[in-house]
């Protein structure tokens, strides 16, 4: 009997922490299944390259260099599916910040070598490509990742869930952080898919899973103006991981 | 020109060798990783974001960031925190350094050892092996998950104190794991084949923390086992500087020495303090005789039971004589302006975070010193030693030793290595 030919999966990083593909070893032994079901091309953090080419791509990262982005332009033209994974590769994430200061900054630490930098601020993927999935969060939850990647071995793009973090916090019964202790919570605004880890555990959420489609943006600014927050408080609340206008 | 990518390390870099008649003629480490400028990032935010964003410098070493982040503020903040505080933390750093350790001994280095291209291949031949990687790496994790409420980019951290505790249940449970694992990981690592060490290799100077018990947070930092030097002195003896051939920004000790930072400095430095298994499992390694560069692969498997035994204590003693709650801790102070510095041993060796702060609170400038870029001298002195060597003993094929002896260090790059012919 013939052995079914295994899909080909590639894991690529950009500029980043690197969490997301830790956050997919964290899944331990069952890395070792993962190498069973799929035909895994890519890995660096784990083994040479093979050099074959991915049927399906998971990328984490921000694009600041030139030849990330041409990377990228290349990948798209070889694979099926092309999967953004983590903050920075959906909206440039944390480190996505200062647009204007970032020649000064670059300046100030590499004070010899600055002007032979190439790097440019932060981008998301869906900047440069067409991205066909983008799983959120930092780091990703390796069970949507496990969620995503059955999906896409089946041909169909999973589903991210559309409701507010708030949702998986009453569920579990929390006390709201928001309305109870005055903090300034993101967890109304931002896409549930973490199962409420900060505000399960005394703090507010950061919302590094960014804005689900129908968050109500302003009217959380209110609650945040109520509480007494100054503008430069609830600026620097949202654009520590939501996306920016550059 | 030829170029390979050395997989089985974290991040970007490369390591170019210059090669002229068969002589070498230099030697040079670039780290590729793109700057992502986190000391600038964290300019103009309140002291209560910076946690949260310097976390994000590495997700293998979030825990340590996390931490020494929140000490370094308390310190300019002049906050004291409660003891089960502490020990919290450290358990939190015990089960980040469980993790670093076995993605890298078991899962990154070891199939070297045992001449294999990965993990994966490694767990064909000694599949129990790799699973005890793996059981020792998601031990380390659960802890990080349990204190820190994730594996990565931890939460619960925060000025004045932890946000949150966990379950006694839990806390019991992760001990019980720590003990059941002990007496298999002895006899796993004991047995592990050694590798072919070359002598040129050899650590000169070493760099680490010590305090009254072999610990990663307090302490001064002790220089070869002999000078003491208080953290908030580390300037004093330690410059960034240019040192020729490479162009990378490097620090010197005393603006002339390179050193190692890490296990094997923590191990050369603090070795009368390491009790029950780990110590006797040090003295039969013998790995304090020879101050092989290699040898800091062994001294990650001694602390990887010493964490194991360190887990179930500090459980231990948070659990004794306490009515349990899973409310938080967070003691009270007022935001002021100040200077603030802390160091703690993460994984990978010596790390550094100091701020300072406006009357409000808001962070004016941060200086972050990771353990990559304090051993990134001490890399390229080896590596030149190694491939002179190598050289002159007529191996064409410099990758692989230079490889593994990249891998040795636990760097947080990836490299590639360019061989140039000129």
């Amino acid at each position: 009997m013939r052995e079914k030919k295994k899909t080909k999966v590639g894991f690529y990083s950009l500029t980043s922490c690197s969490g997301d593909i830790l956050e997919i070893t964290n899944m331990e032994e069952d890395l070792l299944k993962l190498f069973e079901i799929v035909d895994v091309v890519d890995l660096n953090v784990a083994m040479a390259s093979t050099g074959v080419r991915p049927e399906i791509a998971f990328v984490e990262g921000a694009i600041t260099q030139p030849e990330e982005a041409r990377f990228l332009r290349k990948l798209r033209k070889e694979v099926k599916y092309l999967v953004a994974m983590g903050s920075c590769a959906c909206t440039g994430g944390v480190i996505a910040r200062g647009p204007k200061q970032r020649r000064g900054w670059l300046r100030d630490v590499y004070p010899e070598s600055w002007e032979e930098f190439r790097s440019g601020f932060p981008r998301p993927l869906r900047d440069v490509i067409q991205v066909d999935l983008e799983i959120p969060g930092c780091p990703i939850e390796r069970r949507y990742f496990l969620h995503c990647i059955a999906y896409l071995l089946k041909g169909v793009l999973p589903e991210v869930p559309n409701y507010p973090v708030c949702m998986e916090c009453k569920m579990k019964g929390n006390e709201c952080l928001l309305r109870y202790r005055g903090m300034p919570c993101l967890g109304p605004i931002t896409r549930a898919g973490c199962g409420a880890r900060q505000p399960s555990r005394g703090r507010p959420c950061d919302g590094c899973f960014g804005p689900y489609a129908d968050a109500n943006l302003d009217s959380l600014v209110e609650i945040f103006r109520g509480l007494g927050l100054s503008e430069r408080e609830i600026k620097n609340r949202l654009d520590l991981f939501w996306e920016r206008r550059r | 020109m030829r170029e390979a990518l050395i997989a089985r390390v974290e991040g970007h870099g490369r390591i170019e060798v210059k090669v002229k008649k068969g002589k070498l003629q230099s030697i040079k480490l670039d780290i590729l990783t793109p700057p992502r400028l986190f000391e600038k990032l964290i300019v103009g935010r309140h002291f209560s974001e910076v946690p949260t964003i310097v976390s994000r410098i590495c997700s293998i070493c979030s825990a340590s960031h996390r931490v020494v982040s929140v000490m370094a503020l308390e310190d300019a903040l002049g906050i004291k925190v409660p003891e089960e505080v502490e020990l919290m933390r450290r358990l939190l750093l015990h089960g980040g350094v469980l993790e670093s350790h076995a993605l890298h001994l078991f899962l990154l280095a070891l199939p070297d050892y045992y001449r294999k291209a990965s993990f994966v291949e490694l767990s064909k031949d000694a599949p129990e092996l790799v699973t005890l990687g793996f059981r020792l790496k998601g031990l380390g994790n659960r802890i990080q998950e349990t204190v820190g409420g994730r594996a990565i980019h931890q939460i619960t951290p925060v000025v004045g104190g932890m946000s949150a505790f966990p379950p006694a249940g839990e806390l019991e449970s992760i001990a019980g794991e720590a003990e059941a694992l002990m007496e298999r990981t002895y006899l796993t690592l004991k047995d592990v084949p050694s590798l072919e060490l070359t002598p040129l290799a050899q650590v000169e100077n070493w760099v680490s923390l010590s305090g009254r018990e072999y610990e990663y947070t307090g302490g001064d930092i002790l220089i070869n086992g002999r000078e003491r030097l208080r953290v908030e002195d580390f300037s004093r003896r330690f410059h960034e500087s240019s040192l020729p051939p490479s162009y990378v920004k490097h620090t010197l000790l005393d603006n002339e020495k390179t050193f190692m930072v890490g296990a094997l400095a923590r191990v050369l430095n603090n070795r009368s303090k390491l009790k029950g298994r780990a110590g006797s499992f040090c003295r039969e390694l013998g790995l304090t005789r020879q101050k092989s560069t290699f040898m800091n692969n062994l001294a990650q498997a001694v602390e990887l039971l010493f964490c194991l035994e360190r887990v179930s204590w500090i459980v231990e003693k948070l659990l004794k004589n306490r009515e349990w709650s899973e409310e938080g801790i967070v003691v009270d102070f007022t935001p002021r302006a100040g200077r603030g510095v802390a160091a703690i041993e993460a994984p990978r060796g010596l790390l550094l975070h100091r701020y300072s702060l406006d009357d409000r609170g808001y962070v004016l400038d941060g200086d972050i010193v990771t353990p990559t870029a304090l051993n990134l001298s001490e890399m390229e002195r080896t590596l030149r030693d190694m491939a002179g060597h190598l050289l002159r003993e007529g191996v064409r094929e410099l990758t692989p030793s230079l490889e593994m002896l990249v891998r040795a260090f636990d760097p947080c790059i990836s490299c590639s290595v360019h061989l140039l012919e000129v």
